[in-house]
């Protein structure tokens, strides 16, 4: 018991305070396998401007440029926003592009696939690898990417990448081109790694609408204390011929123990991907997620080649119960709960959107402190730290795509869609995500973005977030009505659920929302926020 | 003239009442025959025969070798599917088996028939089979081709292309196993229900091109996959997601393009999704479709269930190759903990039966039209749900739920034990493939997980969760052993007949238990209970011990034969608006207390003409939770003769039944069962007939045991003639003899007669139609894909949304509109007179729907009227809708970020007419005047904004207006924009 504690203790420490230090050795049972994941977060050579400098060749020298560490800015900012006078479509601060060069040790296993992956760059990223250019990521600057840079490295040698990570303003990329009420910031400003697999593995989640890893539980029963859980694997063969593979999946306890095992095997052919599709349950002594008691159990999905293991992954699983009734409103494990939280932007004074996991997770636990069960991730896609912290300290999550009010051109409208659907599947196995927004202060409801995040997780409520001046006043294709509460809803028809996605604060707002289980709960404005918004004189921006 | 009794009635009813609605809803029901495609509808590859004639079968035999392409089976008998190895008499045939059915139809039968397949030698060519018991084997052309081996109640289908010889006939043997097995559920046993044999559900032959899409139940994903993800009754729109797999046969690889249509009941294309992807040689590829209907969605529910159709349709460089039909449904249901059930955010009471497939003298082989009726009568009755206990069922009567707005509970076949691995892995295929069968069809609501074990089984859950996480699953718990609760499944549903061990933690639903007033009411007060399914509508064959050895069916509110026990009036008078009288006994000397149902306040009686009194409904407190509780009326002092009925609500006669004291047996009336259905000729259908005995005024006698023989005028035969099953003559039980008429070849005039000794004969005429084998052909309705086009009219920085064409102009000028529909169509707005004025709006911020339209537009002045024009129209029909709408002052405060560019709009101060008159001109020239009232306001959250419909003609050559005009004098005409499409 007392070691058990200890692990535990350990496995919370190591998790929450997101330390990457790593014993030598795997610890006991865990499946050592071909895939190495190395953090890549140090040592950049960093050179601001110059966007025509074609700074990646291999001979660069780059002795002079300043040495920095990811999460990175292109510059750091003052309360005054630098004293910069733009308007909220921004077009001048942190208008910038940043070159960014370092080398990579690479496995000197020939026979690997290499990749880089990067958790969200502001916003257009180009990547070199030994001066020949690799690809583009022009999405936006949310959501997570990678390269496949298998044939462009030498393995076993040090091998030079160069990044162009592009902050100009752009017309296809939301929230440009504005206008949006908050800063986009810039630079390389979230985890960068180097994921190193067998050419049997599993794929990137965000690659596919079915790629990598889902977890959905189609059946909890809090009463029972039994749990229904489906489990898809898609798994990629890179090699040139047919391969048997079987699919071991784990539930383990946070103890350890393995409560669920689900084993299949299939023929992988090559150049193709296969899906695995498991279905099983726990059915005893169930441990319930919750804001209360956020127990995670782990979903370890190992794929065999000939009993022999070569690919490893780890999720969180949070099995909770989330519904809505006319006499209690939402109810979290069959008990009525009020939502009372905040919208939080990624922002932190000075270093803009750089922000260290360290900081997301301190975020989330003041606000646990403060007694909030929910946030929003105003209006953006948020860090992996920031939701990981939320799985683990019991908070619930509204997260959105990056939009504002406007819409753009059709490619704008494409690459709103694409953020949608990373965004869903980069986040879709956390308990704690219970909201998809679709879309941020339109004229009504945004059907698009509502069938794509649908198609993408059919198991979560949409949440359109109208504008309180025009469109409908409903929920209209999404499953929630949710809007800004100021002064009031003045327009809403009472005959569905309300959730304030913005809105005042105080006792006095908080007990209006307590009071009507139609009105799901209130999340305050803004935890803080930096903007271009008609600032009065002397006031901090 | 003698009045009708009972049955009467409610037969006339129903004949009235079906007529009306259903036959003329349903044509396909009405067995209209088209034989070409209608309109708008592809012409594929895809051909679909049924193929249930003409099968010549011998009984037994099973080492035989009967296969061979030159086997002589002339001598062998000719019979037509649906079809049973042998007919069953009341009494099982005098079988003694016990609940493990060790004898009883355990035998085999061989089916021979030729099937002549297209000359296109690229084709696939598949055999479909909805069921057999239990096991199949299948020969083609002498050579084995497969077994299905996994149960008697789930569809499969043989892959026979590398067996046929194209262009011509091909010799296909069937031997169809139902001897007793380990490892096919429910098999070996026990289970307390007949598992009847044969070839007893549909056959067809399937061709299509390589590149088709695959069976649903080939795979987790197969065939079409259509889910509704968000159902928003409140705001009337749904989600709807469509997967489709495409297998592609060929040897290199190919581009597809899947289109999937969503098709009104009026045939009008209301979503249109398309997606192309190559599929490689030998792959099966998902298309994984999303989109939604966005207003006025129509949702299915119990009381209307409405049914789109979704075209799911496969093409290749714009060639029609493929395609499948789906009906479709929108619901949405939610089994609340605290108040119950949830259809469309309403609650309801799931009140209903379980359903055996079990018929009189047929077994299991019932045609479709049978399946149909049961339903239809269910629904006449007023039930709301069917389980269709204790197996999957028809393909039939899942579509009669959806067509009808039955729930149903549907469950794979096990009772009570469990087999060994091979038997598990067999049960849980029947599971998948019932889900992947039946996953589409809105009526399910609940896939039952096991049937009376000891406990939930998870590995039936599991499957059932993996194949379709969107139903809810019950666990179905014996009440005398196991754990008494949902478990892992989401309901906990049990049999109620006495006392259950239930905490009142989560609901219970009775998925068993009594039937009648007195056990409805324990349900309906209580909203724990969301629902009683009730043991059993019809009588069912069982070898469950009995006292009388001369009639093996068991339970039952209805005969095997459908006959209606009178308990089942009172569900009519609880469950339907119709205002109802049923007097349900005999009124006559010894009788007891007269019982009513009804759903009047009162009833009074006449006897012989003369009041006796005014009567309430029960207030026993059994009945406490009905709206409608029995009349239980004592009868102080009988009188022979007639009773009359009157119930009366607010005092006013809302319903009437009159009957009279029975004499003696003196006639046969014969009822033929035809309403609303028809009677196909072909030799698979069968229609139902009641030999009723009655005296000489016509009124039923019930205590006679006469026995009736019927014969048969015309192509038609009585089912069991000549066979030892007591059939014909038939025992009139309670005075009706019933009897089942077996369709011959050819259409026409039948004439059915039933005799009885000493008793006046009766007859009925019907006819019977042409049946259509070709099922693309029998089913296909038209489809009307128009295209439509949306202009959103106003200044430069109107808000605009999605889907929404802009039209941005300058003021005081005409302005052009080049837009792309129609093959390239050109829009202009100008004044008639080309002197007038004309002024754009834009960003206004308006509350509605679709306030970005209506917000802001065009405000036009001219003596002649506002114009708007469309040149290049090609030939044809057209609708348009435009929008009339005056925002007076924009919705705005301090969070708005267009405020203050709102605050120098004055266009809003400029006089318009409230009344315009609009007018067409079109390839017919000039058209009526009509009048749109223009609407005001910056809310109109809960009303509709000011629009104009109207069809027009275009001659492909001339332009087409619109012209409108203040109705009364000269101001301003307000055009926000318009939707313009093509029209059948």
């Amino acid at each position: 018991m007392k070691l058990n504690l200890m692990v535990l203790f350990l496995f919370l420490f190591v998790a929450s305070s997101q330390l990457t230090a790593q014993d030598a050795g795997l610890p006991e049972g865990y499946p050592e396998t071909p895939r190495k994941i190395t953090c890549m977060n140090a040592g950049w050579r960093f050179h601001l401007g110059d966007a025509e400098g074609a700074f990646y060749g291999i001979d660069f020298d780059d002795s002079q440029w300043v040495t920095i560490n990811v999460p990175h800015t292109l510059k750091l900012t003052s309360l005054a926003l630098d004293g910069c006078q733009d308007d909220s479509t921004q077009p001048t601060f942190h208008r910038n592009v940043g070159w960014y060069r370092r080398f990579i040790d690479v496995d000197g296993s020939a026979n690997k696939k290499v990749f880089l992956e990067f958790e969200g760059a502001h916003q257009v990223t180009d990547a070199w690898v030994n001066g020949k250019h690799v690809g583009q990521h022009a999405i936006g600057g949310y959501t997570p990417f990678h390269f496949d840079i298998t044939t462009y490295v030498t393995p076993g040698k040090a091998n030079q990448v160069t990044l162009l990570v592009d902050n100009r303003r752009r017309d296809d990329i939301p929230p440009d081109p504005g206008p949006f009420d908050y800063i986009k910031f810039s630079g390389l400003y979230r985890d960068v790694y180097l994921v190193e697999t067998d050419r049997i593995h599993i794929t990137f989640p965000w690659e596919e609408r079915f790629a990598g890893v889902l977890i959905t539980t189609p059946s909890v029963d809090p009463l029972n204390g039994t749990a229904t859980i489906d489990i898809k694997t898609v798994v990629r063969n890179e090699q040139d011929k047919p391969q048997k593979c079987s699919v071991l999946t784990r539930i383990i306890d946070k103890d350890g123990c393995v409560v669920l095992r689900m084993n299949n095997s299939a023929i992988v052919v090559p150049a193709s991907d296969k899906l695995f599709s498991q279905c099983g349950g726990i059915e005893e002594n169930l441990h319930l997620w919750s804001c209360d008691d956020p127990y995670l159990y782990r979903v370890n999905t190992t794929v065999f080649c000939e009993g022999i293991p070569v690919d490893c992954l780890e999720n969180p699983l949070g099995i909770r119960k989330l519904e809505l009734n006319r006499h209690d409103g939402l109810l979290l494990n069959g008990k009525p709960i009020e939502i009372i939280g905040v919208n939080r932007h990624q922002h932190y004074p000075y270093i803009g959107d750089a922000v260290p996991n360290s900081l997301h997770f301190k975020d989330i636990l003041q606000l646990k402190e403060l007694g909030m069960n929910t946030i929003r991730t105003a209006h953006y896609t948020q860090d992996n730290a920031l939701i990981n912290a939320c799985d683990q300290l019991g908070m619930l999550v509204y997260e959105e795509a990056p939009s504002w009010i406007n819409f753009g051109s059709e490619k704008w409208f494409a690459n709103l869609e694409e953020a949608a659907r990373r965004m869903v599947r980069n986040h879709r196995n956390h308990p704690s995500i219970v909201v998809w927004g679709g879309g941020i202060n339109h004229r009504g409801t945004v059907p698009r973005l509502h069938y794509a995040i649908k198609e993408e997780d059919p198991v979560r409520w949409t949440a359109s977030n109208n504008s309180e001046w025009a469109g409908f006043q409903g929920s209209g294709i999404c499953d929630l009505y949710s809007n800004m509460d100021y002064a009031g809803v003045p327009d809403w028809t009472e005959k569905e659920y309300l959730l304030a996605m913005e809105g005042g604060r105080g006792p006095r707002v908080i007990s209006k929302y307590k009071a009507d289980p139609l009105r799901l709960g209130m999340l305050l404005d803004r935890a803080r926020l930096l903007q271009f918004q008609a600032a009065q004189a002397g006031i901090s921006r | 003239m003698t009045k009708p009794n009972q049955i009467q009635r409610w037969l006339i009813a129903m004949t009235l009442f079906i007529l009306c609605e259903w036959v003329i809803v349903y044509p396909a029901l009405a067995g209209a025959s088209q034989t070409k495609l209608p309109q708008g509808y592809p012409q594929t590859r895809r051909i679909k025969i049924k193929i249930n004639q003409s099968w010549k079968f011998h009984l037994g035999g099973p080492d035989e070798a009967f296969y061979h392409a030159d086997f002589d089976d002339s001598g062998w008998e000719e019979v037509c599917v649906p079809h049973t190895l042998e007919l069953t008499s009341l009494a099982l045939n005098g079988y003694k088996d016990d609940k493990y059915q060790m004898t009883f139809h355990r035998d085999v039968g061989w089916y021979r028939r030729t099937v002549r397949v297209s000359d296109n030698p690229d084709k696939k060519i598949f055999l479909e089979f909805e069921g057999a018991h239990q096991v199949t084997d299948l020969w083609v052309n002498g050579k084995h081709v497969g077994q299905h081996a996994v149960g008697g109640y789930t569809p499969f289908h043989f892959d026979i292309s590398k067996y046929v010889r194209f262009g011509a006939e091909n010799q296909v043997t069937l031997m169809v196993d139902n001897r007793r097995r380990d490892d096919c559920p429910p098999d070996p046993g026990p289970f307390d229900y007949i598992k009847f044999s044969g070839l007893y559900r549909d056959v067809y032959l399937v061709e299509t091109d390589p590149m088709h899409i695959t069976f649903n139940w080939e795979a987790l994903k197969a065939g079409v996959t259509i889910t509704t993800l968000s159902v928003d009754p409140v705001n009337l729109n749904a989600t709807i997601n469509i997967k489709t797999v495409v297998r592609n046969e060929s040897d290199t690889a190919r581009n597809c393009t899947v289109v999937n249509r969503i098709i009104d009941k009026e045939g009008f294309v209301v979503l249109k999704l398309i997606q192309t992807s190559p599929i490689a040689a030998g792959d099966d590829y998902e298309f994984n479709q999303i989109g939604g209907i966005e207003e006025n969605v129509r949702l299915w529910s119990i009381h209307d269930p409405y049914l789109y159709r979704v075209n799911t349709l496969v093409l290749e460089k714009g060639q029609e190759i493929d395609f499948v039909e789906t009906k479709m449904g929108i619901r949405k249901f939610e089994l609340d903990a605290e108040e119950g059930f949830r259809l469309n955010g309403k609650l309801i009471e799931l009140i209903g039966y379980n359903r055996h497939q079990h018929y009189g003298y047929i077994g299991d082989a019932l045609p479709n039209s049978l399946h149909y009726k049961d339903m239809l009568q269910f629904k006449e009755f007023g039930f709301n749900v069917v389980r269709t206990a204790h197996y999957p069922q028809d393909d039939a009567l899942i579509e009669a739920c959806d067509e009808l707005g039955i729930l149903v509970y549907e469950e794979p076949p096990t009772w009570i034990s469990i087999g060994n691995d091979a038997w598990f892995d067999n049960y849980e295929k029947a599971a998948r493939v019932m889900v992947r069968n039946h996953r589409n069809h809105p009526s399910i609501v609940i896939w039952g997980a096991g049937i009376n074990h000891r406990g939930y089984v998870p590995r039936a859950h599991y499957a059932i969760k993996q194949e379709d996480p969107t139903r809810l699953t019950a666990s179905q718990n014996s009440r005398w052993t196991g754990w008494q609760t949902s478990g892992l499944t989401d309901i906990f549903a049990n049999m109620n007949y006495g006392p259950v061990d239930w905490n009142r933690d989560e609901p219970l639903l009775a998925m068993e238990g009594g039937s009648g007033p007195a056990t409805v009411a324990t349900y309906k007060k209580d909203p724990m209970m969301p629902g009683i399914i009730s043991w059993t509508a019809h009588a069912y064959y069982t070898f469950h011990p009995n006292r009388n050895p001369n009639d093996r069916t068991r339970g039952g509110s209805m005969s095997v034969f459908r006959y209606p026990g009178s308990r089942l009036f009172w569900y009519q008078s609880e469950m339907k608006e119709d205002p109802i009288v049923k007097i349900v006994r005999e009124w006559k000397q010894g009788m007891g207390d007269l019982i009513i149902y009804s759903n009047c306040e009162e009833i009074e009686l006449f006897v012989n003409k003369k009041s006796i009194g005014t009567f309430k409904p029960s207030t026993d407190p059994r009945y406490s939770g009905l709206d409608h509780p029995p009349f239980v009326i004592p009868v102080q002092a009988f009188e022979a003769g007639e009773l009359l009925a009157q119930g009366k609500t607010n005092g006013k006669v809302m319903a009437s039944q009159t009957v009279h004291t029975p004499g003696i047996a003196a006639a046969i009336k014969l009822v033929m069962d035809t309403t609303g259905r028809c009677f196909k000729a072909g030799g698979s259908d069968i229609l139902v007939g009641y030999a009723m005995i009655v005296d000489k005024n016509g009124t039923h006698i019930t205590d006679t045991s006469h026995r009736v023989h019927f014969t048969v005028k015309g192509d038609a035969f009585v089912v069991g003639d000549g066979a030892d099953i007591d059939a014909n003559p038939a025992l009139a039980k309670n005075g009706v003899a019933p009897v089942l008429i077996r369709s011959g070849k050819t259409a026409g005039k039948v004439t059915i007669i039933a005799n009885s000794e000493g008793l006046k004969s009766g007859s009925t005429v019907v006819e019977t139609i042409p049946d259509q084998a070709d099922m693309i052909l029998a089913n296909a309705l038209p489809i009307y894909d128009m295209e439509k086009v949306k202009v959103d009219m106003g200044a430069t920085g109107q808000l605009i949304q999605f889907d929404w064409i802009p039209w941005n102009s300058e003021d005081n000028q005409p302005s052009t509109l080049n837009l792309d529909a129609f093959g390239g169509i050109e829009a202009s707005v100008k004044t008639v007179t080309g002197r007038g004025v004309i002024r754009w709006l834009g960003e206004m911020n308006v509350i509605g729907k679709f306030g970005f339209v209506y917000g802001e537009g065009v405000l036009g002045f001219d003596d002649e009227g506002l114009a708007l024009e469309f040149k290049g129209l090609p030939s044809g029909k057209y609708q348009i809708k435009t929008y009339h709408h005056f925002v007076p002052v924009s919705k705005t405060d301090s969070m708005d970020p267009n405020r203050e560019k709102l605050k120098t709009q004055n266009i809003n101060k400029l006089p318009y007419a409230k009344s315009i008159h609009i007018k067409v001109i079109d390839a017919n020239g000039e058209g009526a005047v009509k009048t749109a009232n223009t609407t005001q306001g910056n809310n109109i959250q809960n009303r509709n904004p000011a629009t104009f419909t109207t069809q027009f003609e275009s001659d492909g050559k001339k332009s087409v207006s619109l012209i409108m005009k203040d109705a009364r004098e000269n101001k301003g005409v307000w055009l926000n924009g318009f939707e313009l499409s093509e029209w059948p």
